[in-house]
């Protein structure tokens, strides 16, 4: 076993523990859509970083119960003690194949199935019987009541329901500017860079620019090693934690930098009355010093082409900058364009109006009963 | 992995061919950029072609990019065939690589030839 897989199993017994206080929650208050979202993001973090490690079981288990989760999110499934008890029976079958990864112990894949044949026939609507999962006596009393059980419940009369879709109707499209440099020898270490820019696209619309200006000369360059940095801009409705939770092996010996650039809710930068200047992005980001900016401004020429024929920055730097103007500026237009949209379809009209043009089409109709009756 | 590197008669200012099949990863990837390097330092142009390559991962992206360098340097040239082959197309798509300007790392005249600017633009390489 390498050590990016011990360190999977390391970190993975973390998230189980987090995933056992959160399922507990939810336990208790089924309505919890914190506690959801916990429960979600663990199994994501499971699903991705298993697959990057090489643990293609637990990997593909995780998926399908974070499908499921993904759905209680948005409103279309709701919580109940099945879903509970399946979950807490999932994560004893997560934690005894992290086991078996251990030890080398053979688990039999029918258990596995048995669950996701659960999970899927939950997902579907129908009733199913769950073993009992191992559970902290503490919580025993706290169970929810069999009248609860039923699931999914009907449409529209669920409080729960209804949270996760007020929490759903909440999520906004959000810009973020992402740097991953990872350390040089994460290959070395078993882990694919490509799989951590994958799942980080799966997270929303993204564009990814690779800095490659670090690549070293072939006679010095070590090919097992990774040179390359990675700015990535990203639209999504994933909060920063889900950001996070893609790095989270890789973290301690990466530099990784988010940063929210756009977002409708949130307070951006006051002077950003549009969008941020090429320039100013560089320099933002530490690719270029404020003096450096200053000078090129004085020529008066196009500040990308200045910046990169001056070597103050290079082109990929400045390719960059770009694709994170673009992003923001797109997201801008589009809301713009909600806006305007939204905007057509209604219309003020103060009350007395309305109340004459009743009185108005009362007379009418009266008149042309009166005309009826005159003309027979 | 399976390379083959035809040199081109002695004397003569063709192009050496270098014929790569199979995966190129992690794995095989030391050995290719070993080769690489005794090519180059024996050729001052090369034609990599990669049709019977099945699949590559990022660092033969990288490996291509100081290969690049190299032979511009020494006022070569690196041919890629066939250049828009879709496992490289896909792995340069997802890692960032394609771009629309030019390579910065290599001297003026040669910055037009840079791998995935030709990738990005669906250009045929001229060589």
């Amino acid at each position: 076993m390498d050590s990016g897989q011990q360190a999977f199993l390391e970190e993975a017994q973390e998230i189980l523990s987090e995933l056992e206080t959160a399922l507990l929650e939810l336990e208790e208050n089924p309505q919890d859509m914190d506690a959801v979202g916990r429960v979600f993001r663990s199994m994501h973090t499971l699903k991705g970083s298993g697959a990057m490690f090489g643990f293609e079981r637990i990997s593909k288990f995780t998926h399908g119960i974070e499908n499921v989760f993904d759905e209680i999110r948005s409103g279309s499934l709701v919580v109940n003690r099945q879903v509970v008890d399946l979950a807490l029976a999932s994560q004893d079958h997560v934690q005894a194949l992290l086991e078996a990864a251990r030890t080398g112990e053979e688990i039999p894949q029918e258990e596995t199935s048995q669950l996701q044949q659960q999970w899927q026939a939950l997902a579907a609507g129908q009733e199913v019987e769950v073993a009992a999962a191992k559970r902290p006596p503490a919580n025993a009393a706290s169970q929810p009541q069999p009248q609860q059980e039923a699931a999914p419940e009907p449409e529209g009369d669920s409080s729960a329901e209804q949270q996760a879709a007020s929490s759903s109707e909440e999520e906004e499209y959000r810009v973020y500017g992402i740097r991953f440099a990872p350390q040089q020898d994460i290959m070395k270490q078993g882990t694919n860079p490509v799989s951590l820019l994958q799942e980080l696209l799966e997270l929303g619309e993204g564009k990814v620019v690779a800095q490659i200006a670090d690549i070293p000369s072939l006679e010095e360059l070590d090919a097992e090693c990774c040179y390359v940095k990675w700015d990535i801009i990203l639209t999504t409705r994933a909060g920063e934690d889900a950001i996070r939770d893609v790095f989270i092996f890789v973290e301690d010996d990466s530099e990784i930098r988010i940063q929210l650039l756009d977002a409708e809710s949130e307070e951006v930068d006051p002077e950003d009355v549009d969008y941020k200047r090429l320039g100013d992005i560089l320099v933002e980001r530490g690719d270029l010093s404020a003096e450096q900016l200053q000078q090129v401004w004085q020529k008066r020429q196009r500040i990308g082409e200045m910046l990169v024929s001056s070597q103050a920055v290079s082109e990929e730097q400045v390719n960059s900058a770009l694709a994170e103007q673009q992003a923001v500026r797109q997201q801008r237009e589009k809301r713009a364009q909600q806006q305007a949209g939204s905007g057509s379809n209604s219309l003020r009209v103060p009350a007395e109006r309305l109340d004459q043009l009743v009185d108005l089409v009362g007379e009418l109709v009266t008149v042309q009963s009166r005309l009826s009756q005159t003309a027979l | 992995m399976h390379v083959e590197i035809g040199a081109p008669p002695q004397g003569s200012e063709a192009t050496a061919q270098v014929q790569i099949q199979g995966e190129v990863t992690i794995e095989q990837i030391a050995e290719l950029s070993q080769q690489l390097r005794e090519a180059v330092a024996r050729h001052s142009c090369l034609q990599v072609n990669v049709e019977a390559v099945s699949e590559v991962d990022f660092s033969f992206l990288q490996l291509m990019c100081a290969t690049h360098r190299a032979l511009e340097q020494q006022q070569g040239r690196l041919i890629l065939v066939p250049y828009d082959h879709p496992p490289l197309r896909q792995m340069a798509q997802v890692t960032g690589f394609l771009r629309e300007q030019g390579c910065s790392q290599v001297p003026d005249d040669a910055r037009g030839r840079c791998l995935w600017l030709q990738l990005s633009q669906g250009e045929a390489q001229s060589g």
